[in-house]
């Protein structure tokens, strides 16, 4: 018999091994440095905004919102793959261990997140719920053990058929997970608690225990939940690099892209090329906009000051690096290599299509400075940092980047 | 002639709301291939789905040698073998590694194994290519390999999801020769096609589906006398039930 144990081993260290090398390209890719730059200032922030609070802010609701939401969403990691649906399928009798790995694994990922997201919260935590350190432990072992009845009930709804029904159940763990959360931040006594501890013992006994039991392993869904991972993965790493896996979705997007008219010569060619590319292809438009919204929304909302400018620069720059994977995306060939154009035309094109939607977003920018409410002249001097950094970046930066490359 | 699978009133589809399928009814028996027929969309792969155990019927059941999958869900997947539509196979595995792991999720012994795999890539020409890897396989290739599986592990019951298309005529007879032997030695095939004059050549008895019911089932005699014209082919038939002015 086929040690099925070991082909789950086999596939999470092949994932793995694929994810590092992607992690490795995200680190090197400058991102690490911007990830510095926000933490700091996050942390500046953060002290700020939790003075700024006002005391009769709801904090206990707000952890148990964030808390339901990483609680019930538990999607399960089986490693499938859509073969499997022909060779594996005489063997699911079998497959039970390969599949408790997989709820174990979701499990322990997962509980990591929470983990990290609760480390973020602390100071919040033991600011406005409870200051003794053992009680936030606690807190943590009771959210984690949620988290388990979660990651199995989760595994149980891989056995419905029908959507609706999935999220009636859904819904049914939003609900338990919500009341246990909001009582739990909430200091309510033990047996409060009890309540719904004892919800989720029931429902897993007469609710969950009988769909293992009583229906069919939908495998079409398991591999619809495991790609989905895989997607979501995949489009994160494409932010920063190409991910030839990653399915190129294509969107047409007429009114941008006759929005602007190029010359129809031959020194064009590159430039109307990249400009499509990067209103078409890869979602390299969407995360241009929603960079520029989120950017837009911080400089609105951060206190009047330098950090201001600071914010404005990083995401000026965030942004420039993710519109350089443009110059990697290839697709059909390189067949624009034969065309009859002279050497450079087509990196100095790409630079300045970079440079232009560098110079657009440097004017939305500068313009939420002076909405903000920031002194003119700061916010004039904001305004000629990122002309200049738009500049230096994509004639210098990323000049020498593709030269080296 | 003992029925294998029999499929008694089943409705059924993803949603309870729309179910797909409507009270369908037919059997297979062993030494007997049935070809299931319908136009795009209905309801062939949804039937499939059913009877392979990954969709559960919302009602009516589904009989493999006199059990439902839930009752013997490990004996259920070993008494039948599929062939999908479209080869999916294993991008990092061999032709090779693809046969023995067939051979190993059905507790084939490897002297069976040994006996059984040259005659199969002789017969699908594909003897010099057991080292490749998928990635080098056309379509046609790809469906051999599927197929070669199949074979190897000569279950009581063939699930053909549309063999034809991409095999090379070479192939297609191939297959069908097989198919032929199998049948001979007691196995029972359900087999859907668009090809209706292979399927009239080949299948002893028909079921047409339109809309997730089934609108006509028999032989091919059956069928002729139904429509009341003997010297009807299957594709004439097959129009005719398909755009429901049946005489």
């Amino acid at each position: 018999m086929t040690d099925m144990d070991q082909m789950w081993r086999e596939r999470r260290s092949d994932y793995w091994n694929e994810a590092v090398r992607y992690l490795r390209l995200i680190g090197n890719s400058g991102f690490m440095f911007s990830i510095y730059v926000a933490f700091i200032l996050g942390a500046y922030y953060y002290s700020i905004f939790l003075d700024w609070l006002s005391p009769s802010f709801p904090a206990a609701l707000v952890f148990a919102l964030i808390m339901t939401f990483l609680l019930v969403r538990s999607p399960i990691r089986t490693f499938l793959k859509e073969a499997d649906l022909v060779f594996l399928l005489p063997l699911e009798g079998k497959m039970e261990g390969y599949f408790r790995k997989s709820i174990l694994y979701s499990f322990l990922l997962q509980s990591f997140t929470i983990i990290f997201v609760l480390f973020v919260l602390s100071p919040f935590y033991f600011d406005r719920i409870d200051a003794r350190v053992g009680m936030f432990v606690l807190t943590i072992i009771v959210v984690l053990a949620v988290k388990y009845w979660n990651v199995t009930a989760s595994w149980s709804e891989m056995y419905l058929q029908s959507g609706q029904s999935r999220w009636l159940s859904i819904l049914l763990r939003s609900v338990v997970a919500f009341v246990f959360m909001w009582l739990l931040f909430r200091h309510a006594e033990i047996y409060f608690l009890a309540v719904p501890a004892l919800a989720m013992v029931f429902l897993g006994w007469v609710y969950f225990r009988p769909m293992v039991q009583k229906r069919t392993l939908k495998w079409e869904r398991l591999l619809e939940v495991e790609e989905g991972r895989l997607t979501a993965f995949y489009r994160m790493a494409n932010l920063f690099t190409e991910v030839p896996k990653l399915k190129n979705r294509v969107k047409p997007r007429q009114w941008l892209s006759s929005a602007v008219e190029f010359p129809f010569r031959r020194r064009s060619v590159f430039t109307a090329f990249y400009y499509k590319t990067f209103v078409r292809a890869n979602d390299f438009f969407g995360t241009y906009m929603r960079l520029l919204v989120v950017g837009i929304i911080v400089l609105l909302f951060l206190p009047q000051g330098w950090g201001q400018l600071v914010v404005f620069l990083l995401v000026l720059y965030i942004s420039g690096m993710q519109l350089y994977t443009i110059w990697g995306h290839r697709t059909g060939g390189n067949w624009e290599a034969l065309y009859p154009i002279p050497d450079g035309v087509r990196e100095q094109s790409f630079l300045n299509v970079v440079l232009v939607l560098m110079l657009v977003k440097t004017v939305f920018f500068g313009a939420a400075l002076f909405a903000s409410g920031l002194d003119v002249w700061k916010s004039v001097l904001g305004l000629v940092f990122g002309v200049v950094l738009s500049f230096l970046f994509t004639s210098v930066y990323l000049h020498r980047k593709i030269k080296t490359a | 002639m003992d029925k294998l699978l029999e499929i008694h009133q089943l409705t059924g589809g993803y949603s309870q709301t729309k179910p797909v399928l409507h009270d369908v009814s037919f059997d297979v028996g062993e030494n007997e291939v049935i070809g299931l027929i319908g136009l795009n969309g209905a309801g062939k792969s949804t039937t499939i789905k059913h009877v392979l155990g990954l969709l559960e019927p919302m009602s009516g059941e589904i009989r493999l040698k006199g059990k439902t999958f839930l009752e013997e869900k490990q004996d259920y997947r070993q008494n039948y073998v599929y062939i999908p539509e479209t080869p999916t196979l294993y991008d990092q595995l061999t032709l090779r590694e693809h046969l023995e792991l067939t051979a190993m999720a059905y507790g084939l012994d490897r002297d069976t194994f040994e006996e059984r795999v040259p005659a199969l890539l002789k017969e699908f020409r594909m003897e010099n290519k057991i080292k490749w890897f998928p990635g080098h396989f056309s379509k046609g290739m790809r469906q051999k390999v599927m197929i070669m599986c199949a074979f190897l592990v000569q279950p009581p019951l063939y699930i053909v999801d549309e063999p034809f298309i991409g095999l090379d005529p070479i192939g297609i007879q191939s297959f069908l020769d097989l198919m032929t032997e199998m049948k001979a030695g007691g196995a029972g095939v359900l087999m859907s096609t668009h090809i209706l004059s292979t399927a009239e050549q080949y299948c002893d008895r028909f079921v047409i589906l339109h809309d997730g019911r089934i609108v006509m089932q028999g032989t091919i005699e059956e069928l002729r006398e139904e429509v009341g014209n003997s010297n009807a082919a299957l594709h004439d038939i097959y129009i005719r039930a398909t755009k429901g002015d049946r005489p």
